[in-house]
C-alpha cells in the first residue's frame, strides 16, 4: 500500500510541476529570470554612482595651475577654451542653460602670471586678489554642486597641498553596492515566488475546482498544498541559483553569503507559505488577493530596506519596516558581511508571523478546504 | 438607443449617439474602478508610492546623519553631518553609531570609515576642499559668482510627487492598452461589439476618454494628498490648467499606445511584458532617481521612455524651464496623435477581425 501511495503522489507532483511551472512561461520569467534582470538593473544604476556623477566645467582662458588642480579630482571633467572665445560668452551661457556643461569659469587673461604675482605679494599692502567669474544655475542641483566644487578649488589653490587627508578603514572588509543589493534582490525573489507564485497557484487550483475534486478522493489535501509549495520552492531555488551565479560574475562574495542565504531562504519560505495560506483562509476572491499581493509586495520591497540601508530611511518608514517579516530575514543575510541595520532579534518578528499564521491555518482549515464555495 | 442607418454614418456628438458614447466612456471608466488589479495599480499604488517617497523626501523625514565631524574651524557641511563637541578618542570613534567619523585638526584630516560599504570618496575630497577653504585666512582668488536665472526651483519632494503622478499615468495607459487590446480581445469583447452598430472611432474615443478621466482623478487625488500629508501645494493655477489637461491627455494617450503596441506584438505575453516595461521605466526614466547617476550609455535609454518626457512636461507647468513652450506643444501633439492613431487602428482591426470571424 505505501508504494501505491508513493506512486500516486509522484504522479500528482509531476502533473503540478508541469502545469504550474514548466508550461507557464510567465512563472519561468517572473520567478526565475526576473530577479536576475532586476539585479542587473539596480547594479547598473547604483553600482557606480560615484564614477557616473562627474561635473562638467567649461573654463575660458588658459591656466596650467588650474589644470593641475582639476586633474587631482576625479569628479570634475574640465574643458579649457582659449581666452579669445570670451567674446562669445553669450553662446557659452546658452550652452550652460542647455546643460552642455554644469558651470562656466571665465579666467582673466594671463591667469597664471597674475595669480603668481598675487601669491608673492600676499603679505604686502600691494596685494590684490585675482578675480575669477563663475557662472552657474542655482536651481539645478548639478550646477550648484559644480559651483561649490569649483569655488572650493579656487579658494584653496594655495593651501590645498598643505591639508593632509588620511583615510582609516575600520571595517575588516570592503564591499561595494553589488554586495549590498544582492540580499535585497533575493528578498524580492522570495516575495515573488510566494505571493505571485504559490498564492496564485492556490487560486488557480481553486478556480479549476481541483481542491473540491481532491477533497472527495482519498488523496490527503495537505499533500497538495505541500506539493504546490515544493513546485514553487523549485522555482525559488532555480531563480536564486541563476541570480547567485550572475552576482558572482559581478564580484559579489556569494561564498560568504551562502550559508546565511540558504538558512534565511528556508525561514522566509516557511513564513511566507503559512502567511499566504492564512490570507487565503480569510479571502478567496482573486481580485482581492491580487490587491493584497501587490500591496504587501510593494510596501515590503520599498519600505523594507531591500535597496537602501534601513538605518538611512526616515523613522516613519522604519517603523513600518519593523512590522514586516522579510525585513528581518534580508537584514539577517546581510549580517555576515556586517551590512545589517538591525542589531539583533532577527527572528522574533518572523516567528510571531509564523505562529499566528499557523494558528489561523489550523483553525481555519475547514473553511480553507471549502474555500471555493 | 436610436437606430442608425449605417454604423459608419453616425455623428459622434449628436443626440442619441452622444448618449451612447457617454455610456461607453462610463462603462470603460467603471472597469477601471471595478477591476481590483487595475484599481490598485491606477489609484492605490500611486498613493502608496506618494506616502513612501513623500516620507523619505518630505519635511518629517529629513536625511539621517551618517557622518560625525569634529573640526578646529567652522566648515560648511551638508545635512548628513553631525558635529561633535570634542575630539573623540579611538574607542569613542568605534562606538559612535555613524558610518564615518571625521576629525580635522591642524591641517590634518583623519577619516575613520566604519561602514564596510565603499562610500563615495568624492565626499571626503569635497570636505578637504571645504576645510582648506575655511582655513585660508586671506584668499588669493576672489570668486565672483553669477547666478543664471532660468525660472524658479522645485523641491525634491515636489519632483518626487510629480514623478508619482507620471508613473500613475504610465500605469493607467499601459494597463488599459494591455487589458482591452489583449485580455478583453481573448474574452470576446470586440466580438460582442462587432454585432452592434458601433463604429471604431466611437469605441476608441470611449476607451481613450475613460483613461483620461481616470488619469485626472488619480492625479487630483495625489495632489490633494500631497497638500494634506506633506503641505506641498501642487494645485495648478487656472491660467495653466489647459496645459495640465493637455499633459494628462498626452501622457495617457502615449502610454495607451505603448500598451496597444505590446498587445499587438506579444498577444498573450503582453500582460507580463507590460509589468516588465513598467518596472524598467520606473528605474530608467529619471522620475524617482536623477538621470545624472546613470552611466552615460544608459542615459540614452531615458530618452526612449515616455515618462521622462511626461515628467519634464509636468515640471514645465509648475514653472520649471525644462522645455520651451513650442517644444511642450510639439511633444503633446505628437503623443496625442500617436496614441489616437494606435487606438483607432487597433480598435478597427479587432472589430473587423471579430466581424469576419
Amino acid at each position: 500500500m505505501p508504494k501505491v501511495w508513493f506512486g500516486r503522489d509522484l504522479v500528482v507532483l509531476d502533473g503540478l510541476y508541469k502545469q504550474l511551472f514548466l508550461r507557464s512561461k510567465e512563472a519561468i520569467f517572473w520567478l526565475v529570470v526576473f530577479p536576475t534582470i532586476l539585479f542587473l538593473i539596480l547594479t547598473s544604476i547604483f553600482g557606480n554612482v560615484e564614477q557616473n556623477v562627474t561635473v562638467k566645467v567649461a573654463i575660458i582662458g588658459e591656466s596650467e595651475i588650474l589644470e593641475r588642480a582639476f586633474s587631482g579630482i576625479q569628479q570634475i571633467s574640465p574643458k579649457f577654451f582659449p581666452y579669445s572665445k570670451k567674446e562669445k560668452i553669450k553662446e557659452y551661457l546658452k550652452a550652460l542653460e542647455r546643460e552642455t556643461f554644469d558651470v562656466l569659469v571665465v579666467l582673466p587673461e594671463g591667469f597664471d602670471a597674475i595669480y603668481s604675482r598675487a601669491l608673492l605679494l600676499r603679505r604686502t599692502k600691494f596685494f590684490k586678489p585675482v578675480t575669477v567669474e563663475v557662472h552657474y544655475i542655482p536651481v539645478r542641483d548639478g550646477s550648484k554642486l559644480a559651483f561649490e566644487m569649483v569655488r572650493g578649488i579656487l579658494d584653496t589653490l594655495d593651501v590645498q597641498d598643505r591639508v593632509e587627508m588620511v583615510i582609516h578603514n575600520l571595517s575588516t572588509r570592503r564591499v561595494d553596492y553589488n554586495n549590498f543589493i544582492f540580499p535585497g534582490v533575493v528578498g524580492m525573489a522570495w516575495l515573488s515566488v510566494y505571493l505571485f507564485g504559490f498564492m496564485n497557484d492556490m487560486l488557480w487550483l481553486n478556480r479549476r475546482k481541483m481542491i473540491k475534486r481532491l477533497s472527495v478522493s482519498p488523496f490527503n489535501l495537505l499533500k497538495i498544498y505541500l506539493f504546490v509549495a515544493i513546485v514553487n520552492l523549485t522555482s525559488l531555488v532555480l531563480g536564486i541559483s541563476i541570480l547567485t551565479f550572475v552576482a558572482w560574475l559581478k564580484g559579489v562574495d556569494v561564498v560568504s553569503y551562502l550559508p546565511s542565504l540558504i538558512f534565511n531562504s528556508l525561514i522566509s519560505a516557511l513564513v511566507l507559505t503559512f502567511l499566504t495560506l492564512a490570507v487565503l483562509v480569510f479571502e478567496n476572491r482573486s481580485s482581492a488577493i491580487v490587491a493584497f499581493e501587490q500591496i504587501f509586495f510593494q510596501v515590503q520591497m520599498f519600505a523594507g530596506g531591500f535597496y537602501f540601508p534601513l538605518k538611512q530611511i526616515p523613522s516613519f518608514v522604519q517603523v513600518v519596516a519593523r512590522f514586516l517579516p522579510i525585513t528581518y530575514t534580508v537584514d539577517s543575510v546581510r549580517k555576515v558581511m556586517g551590512l545589517n541595520s538591525i542589531a539583533n532579534n532577527h527572528y522574533l518578528v518572523p516567528l510571531v508571523y509564523l505562529l499566528i499564521s499557523i494558528s489561523v491555518v489550523i483553525t481555519g482549515m475547514k473553511k480553507f478546504h471549502k474555500f471555493e464555495g | 438607443m436610436g437606430t442608425l442607418e449605417s454604423p459608419y454614418e453616425c455623428v459622434i456628438f449628436g443626440g442619441e449617439t452622444l448618449k451612447s458614447t457617454l455610456r461607453l466612456v462610463l462603462s470603460f471608466l467603471l472597469i477601471n474602478f471595478r477591476d481590483r488589479f487595475v484599481f490598485f495599480m491606477n489609484i492605490i499604488l500611486p498613493v502608496i508610492f506618494l506616502i513612501l517617497f513623500g516620507s523619505i523626501f518630505g519635511k518629517g523625514g529629513a536625511q539621517k546623519p551618517t557622518t560625525a565631524l569634529y573640526s578646529d574651524v567652522n566648515v560648511k557641511v551638508g545635512a548628513n553631518f553631525v558635529r561633535l563637541a570634542n575630539v573623540p578618542s579611538k574607542d569613542e570613534v568605534k562606538n559612535l553609531k555613524y558610518d564615518v567619523v571625521i576629525v580635522a585638526i591642524n591641517n590634518r584630516i583623519d577619516v575613520y570609515v566604519k561602514s564596510p560599504i565603499d562610500l563615495a570618496q568624492g565626499e571626503f575630497e569635497f570636505f578637504r576642499l571645504a576645510y582648506a577653504s575655511a582655513k585660508s585666512e586671506k584668499k588669493v582668488v576672489e570668486v565672483r559668482e553669477h547666478k543664471l536665472n532660468i525660472g524658479h526651483s522645485i523641491s525634491e519632494l515636489k519632483y518626487t510627487i510629480l514623478g508619482v503622478i507620471t508613473i500613475s499615468f504610465l500605469s493607467i495607459g499601459l494597463n488599459a492598452g494591455v487589458r482591452i487590446y489583449s485580455d478583453y480581445v481573448r474574452y470576446g469583447l470586440f466580438k460582442r461589439f462587432s454585432v452592434t452598430p458601433i463604429d471604431p472611432l466611437r469605441l476608441a474615443l470611449g476607451v481613450g476618454s475613460a483613461q483620461v478621466i481616470t488619469g485626472l482623478l488619480s492625479s487630483a487625488l495625489n495632489v490633494l494628498l500631497s497638500l494634506i500629508l506633506f503641505g506641498e501645494n501642487l494645485f495648478v493655477p487656472l491660467n495653466t490648467l489647459w496645459a495640465y489637461l493637455l499633459v494628462v491627455i498626452a501622457a495617457i494617450m502615449i502610454n495607451l499606445a505603448l500598451g496597444i503596441l505590446l498587445s499587438l506584438l506579444f498577444k498573450k505575453a503582453a500582460p507580463s511584458l507590460s509589468q516588465l516595461v513598467f518596472t524598467i521605466f520606473i528605474f530608467f526614466s529619471g522620475v524617482y532617481f536623477p538621470v545624472s547617476i546613470l552611466p552615460s550609455y544608459l542615459r540614452v535609454v531615458t530618452y526612449l521612455t515616455p515618462p521622462r518626457y511626461v515628467h519634464l512636461l509636468l515640471q514645465k507647468i509648475y514653472g520649471i524651464e525644462t522645455v520651451n513652450w513650442s517644444h511642450f506643444l510639439l511633444i503633446c501633439i505628437a503623443f496625442i496623435s500617436f496614441g489616437a492613431m494606435m487606438t483607432g487602428l487597433a480598435t478597427r482591426k479587432f472589430l473587423q477581425m471579430s466581424d469576419t470571424a
